[in-house]
Order: structure tokens, then sequence, then C-alpha cells
């Protein structure tokens, strides 16, 4: 998919808030500087995490305030607004981990005790999926789906909301993913031994696990046809995707990094474009050695020495479900400065990788860059950003 | 372009509880999963059964991609890791059992057992949720995002999903269904579904099917 062709997905806006930002311009200023370390920890587990304050006002529960942030900023941007007529025409994709489960605590201790006494949590969680409520609320009445694919869900939702525009089921979409921090991943990953009890360090010979984080993040997709015919003028487009799995482990990927190797190639293929036009990966690296390792050397394979790589990890944590999204929003900020920061917290790189990570920030000059994402279950996604 | 059924099969163990249980017991023995949950293997019989319809074999084309859709996804795994954390120390949870509540673990376990690479999600959702499954794989075909698409509808009935029917929050069943679909008219084996994203005929689908 070029730019000129008329399939082109538009990325015609942008909302995002997570530990890099409040919002994107926040995020443009940050993503370039050190930063700092985790804001909280769980003292029993000695296990630092970034976590968000963010107003929740009653009846609402922290992810959908700060969904509500992202998707605010991300219609401004488009020049959208909720409820206007367009949107009966909008599609809505969103990708969450935790936020599909019924998993509040107080309730299920309730129904264990055989004490529940109100049903409302129950009641609203099952009205309907986040994607369906949202959609809801601002008016939306075009395809609406929620992916829940651990750690590439919001990757995921991207891909398929362009897939709506290409296959003609609406002609602008909103796509993107939420995570907030709960007890049970904060729990689920230590027990998991894959946590850090530092600043994570993605890529680092000594790297010892991932922080987890929370955030959302909202694109807006619109098919040249639609951007054109409102008048709206994006720098932006998605210029391809891809996805497969490792049918291999439920946690860990793939020793040779079978299924990301393909999502990339997939992505390149769909794209039209090939590794050398790609100027920069910013890639899923969590901190773990498992993924760090597996996809250093999957994106060596692809892209050869002159692969320039480094994880935004280090600055928000893992947002698990709404990690895809976000690394793509930092991924067209980074196009449209032309500049890349450092892999930040990765002082000597892991010597057993074929290619080491950006140590330092450096400018770069291309149209096309990409942002991979690793899940649970096998499942690998990669996202071709361009700019026009 | 169509989409068309090119394999199916279900197992509805509320309708069918004892042939149901055999069932599942075979597949965790021919699969040889010692440890894994009941959701997953519902999720396991249809899909491999739908396969096998198909090809004769209980195996899928590499580039084969699932969609797996659940209202509660594997509850019953969730509720004891839940569980745990009232009655244990933080330090002291079983990884295997958080690692198995994610919503996306039973589509996992379905791409490594019948060997599928392709594309897989797992869609959550209620009342909208078949329809916005069937979207999702009529999207992937028409943009030739995979050669053929297994769509499975599962979902599992423990003590928590009956007291959310029994509130009327719900209307959960247990058992699977799974689909083969093709855009290709040669691999019509069942017959052809048009995808409307204004309607949900899944249940008009599945009885047509079951009668077949």
């Amino acid at each position: 998919m070029s730019s000129s062709d008329s399939n082109t997905i538009v990325i015609s806006g942008m909302g995002g808030i997570s530990p890099a930002g409040q919002d994107c311009a926040e995020t443009r200023r940050n993503l370039y500087l050190p930063p700092l370390p985790p804001n909280r920890m769980y003292p029993a587990l000695k296990m630092p995490f970034r976590l968000l304050i963010v107003p929740v006002p009653k009846g609402r529960n922290k992810s959908e305030s700060l969904l509500g942030i992202a998707l605010r900023e991300a219609l401004a941007d488009a020049g959208l607004t909720s409820g206007e007529e367009r949107m009966r025409r909008v599609g809505l994709c969103l990708g969450s981990s935790g936020d599909v489960q019924f998993n509040d605590l107080y309730f299920l201790n309730d129904f264990r005790n055989n004490a529940v006494r109100d049903e409302t949590l129950l009641r609203n969680f099952t009205s309907g999926s986040i994607a369906e409520k949202c959609a809801k609320e601002l008016g939306i009445g075009g395809p609406v789906a929620t992916i829940s694919n651990a750690c590439v869900s919001s990757a995921d939702a991207v891909s398929l909301a362009a897939m709506w525009i290409q296959s003609g089921k609406c002609d602008i979409a909103l796509a993107g993913g939420v995570d907030r921090i709960s007890k049970m991943p904060l729990t689920g990953f230590h027990a998991l031994g894959v946590t850090s009890e530092g600043a994570c360090r993605p890529f680092d010979r000594d790297r010892s696990g991932l922080n987890l984080g929370e955030g959302a993040g909202i694109v807006v997709l619109e098919s040249v046809r639609s951007a054109a015919a409102r008048g709206h003028k994006s720098p932006f487009f998605l210029a391809g995707f891809g996805a497969a799995g490792d049918a291999y482990h439920i946690t860990a990927p793939h020793a040779e990094g079978r299924g990301l190797e393909k999502a990339v190639r997939m992505a390149l293929s769909r794209a039209g474009i090939g590794p050398d036009d790609i100027s920069f990966v910013n890639a899923h690296g969590t901190g773990t050695e498992a993924n760090d390792l597996c996809e250093g050397t999957v994106l060596a394979r692809i892209f050869g020495e002159r692969l320039r790589y480094f994880s935004t990890k280090s600055i928000t944590g893992h947002t698990l479900g709404a990690a895809g999204v976000l690394e793509l929003i930092f991924t067209l900020i980074m196009l449209d400065e032309q500049r890349i920061p450092p892999n930040w917290n990765c002082a000597v790189p892991d010597p057993r990788l074929p290619v080491p990570p950006m140590l330092e920030a450096s400018s770069i000059r291309g149209s096309f860059a990409m942002s991979t994402s690793l899940a649970f279950g096998g499942c690998n996604a990669a996202l071709i950003a361009g700019r026009f | 372009m169509g989409m068309y059924v090119a394999g199916f099969s279900s197992l509805m163990t509320a309708r069918a509880p004892d042939a149901g249980e055999s069932c599942l017991a075979g597949v965790r023995k021919e699969f040889q999963l010692r440890r894994i949950d009941r959701f997953t293997l519902l999720a396991l019989a249809s899909a491999a059964s739908a396969a096998e319809d198909f090809s004769g074999e209980r195996k899928l084309v590499p580039e084969t991609g699932i969609i797996l859709a659940s209202s509660f996804g594997p509850a019953r795994i969730i509720l004891d890791y839940v569980y745990d954390m009232f009655d244990f120390p933080p330090d002291q949870l079983v990884p295997g059992k958080f690692s198995h509540s994610v919503h996306n673990a039973a589509a996992s376990y379905v791409a490594n057992c019948l060997g599928a690479c392709g594309p897989e999600i797992s869609l959550a959702g209620f009342s909208g949720l078949r329809r916005e499954a069937w979207s999702a794989a009529d999207t992937w075909l028409r943009c030739a995002y995979c050669p053929r698409v297994l769509l499975i509808f599962v979902d599992e009935l423990i003590p928590f999903t009956v007291f959310s029917n029994e509130k009327g929050c719900t209307r959960i069943e247990d058992g699977s269904a799974a689909f083969l679909l093709s855009p290709r008219p040669e691999e019509n084996r069942r017959g052809e579904v048009f995808c409307d994203c204004a309607a949900d005929n899944t249940a008009d689908i599945f009885e047509r099917l079951l009668q077949q």
C-alpha cells in the first residue's frame, strides 16, 4: 500500500495518555528525555510500577477515564465531534487485556460468600463490551469490536479497523486500546518471574524484567476519499500491518521468532515496501530475556546491520493491551520529528544481540517506521507507520 | 465475495452433558493436555472437529486465521486465580493460573494443537458479540488477511455465569461451535454466510447446520 494508493489508510488523528505523557504534546517532549523512575512500589513483592493519576468520576472505572481522555484528544485532532451525524458511519475497535474480565475483587468476594446484595457491577459489565459502551456514548453506528489478545490487543485492533475501511464497512474508524494497573496483573506477572525490582532496561545485558504501566491510546483511521471530502489533512498514514502466531507456547515466544518474522514480512508485503525502506523499529522490548533475545534476533535477520531499533517501555512500562497503539503513536511522533530517542536505561547491550539497540538519540531520514508487538499465546503483530 | 462454511462442528454440552464430557476427555487425551482447563477443551473440541469436517484431518493449513469469541472467557480459571488472591499472600500465586486466565489462551492452544500460524484474535462482548465475530471473519477474508478463518464461539457455565444468567444479565449456554470459513466457492461444503452488520443470525445458521 503506497501513500498514493486509493486504498491508503490515513491516520487523521491520535490521542494517548501513558506514563510518557498526559497527551501527545507532552509525550512528544518526554520521549526524548531520560525517563523518571517508576512512581509506585508493590511493597510485598518489591515490585515498582508506573501508575497514572487521573480523576475517575463516580460510576466510572479508571479505564473508562483513560479511554475518554485518549478519545477526546484523538477526535479533536481529527476534527470530529462525538454525536455528529458523521459518527453513524464510523467504526470503533478497541483492545484490552484486563478490561474484558469481570475481576472486581469486592464483588467476587461477596459472590464466594453468597453475600451479593447488589448486582449493579455485574449488570454494568454485561451490558456491553468496552467498545460497545464507548460506541453508544459517541453515537457511533458503524462496526464495533473488542479484541482481547493480551499484549497485542490494540495493535490487532488497529489492523482490524484498517481492514473495515479497506473492505468498505466504514469510511472512518477509531482504533486503539486501554489497560489499567490492578492487583491481578501485578501479582500475575510477578508469579511468572518476569518483573524487575528496578527500572526496566530493555535489551540491556543486565536487564532483570519488566515494569507494568497503564494507559490508553486511540488513532483515527480514515479512507483517503473521506479525508479529502471533508478537507482534513494529516501527515500520517498506516502503510501496512501483519500478524501471525507462533503455534508454540502459552507464554514464551518461539525461540527463532517464527511468528514475529512472519508478521513483520506480512506487514512489509502489505505495505509494498522492503526492509530498507524502514527507517527505524520501535520494538516491543519488554526487558525480559525471552522477549528481547527473540525480537532482537528476528529484527536483525530481517533488517540486517543497518537496523535501528529501541524500546520505549523504559519510559512507559508495559501497558499491556494498550501498548500496541501507544507505541504506534510514539512511532508517528518520531517520524514527524525525524528523530529517534536512545533505548533509555540500556547501558551495555546484551552481547547476544546480533545488532545492538540505539544508544544515543539520532536524526533519521525516511517515510516509514515499524512498531512490533508480541504477546502471551505466541501472538505477534507489526504495524508500519507512514509519513506523506 | 462470498463467505462459505467449509467445515463445521459443535459441542453443545448443555444439550448432551454426558456425551459432551466424554468428548472433552477424549480431546484432552488426544492432544496430551493434562493441565488444560475445560474452557480451552470446549474450544478445541469443536475446532478440531470442524477442521476434520473439511479435510478429514484434525489439522489446519498453517496460514489459517483464528477468531475466538466468548463473553466471559476462561471464567473458571479467572475466579480460581482471584480466590487464590484472597487466600494466599501475593508471592505465592500460581503462574500457570494467571497465564491461562487471559482471554486469548484458548485460541492459542487451538493454534498450537491444530498447527495454525496465521493471525489470531479473541473477541469479547455480550449482545453484539456474535455479529461482531462474523463481521471480523468476513473482513479478514475480504482483505485476504488469511486464506481461511476458523471462527469459534465458546462459553462455559460455572456457578458465576449461572448466577449471571439467573439475574437476567446474560443468557450464556455451555458449549462451543466452530466454523471453518473460506472465500472460495469450491470449498463450500455447508452453505454460504451473508454477513450483515445490522443483524445476527448465528442461531439460525447454527440450527440449520445441526440439521444437516
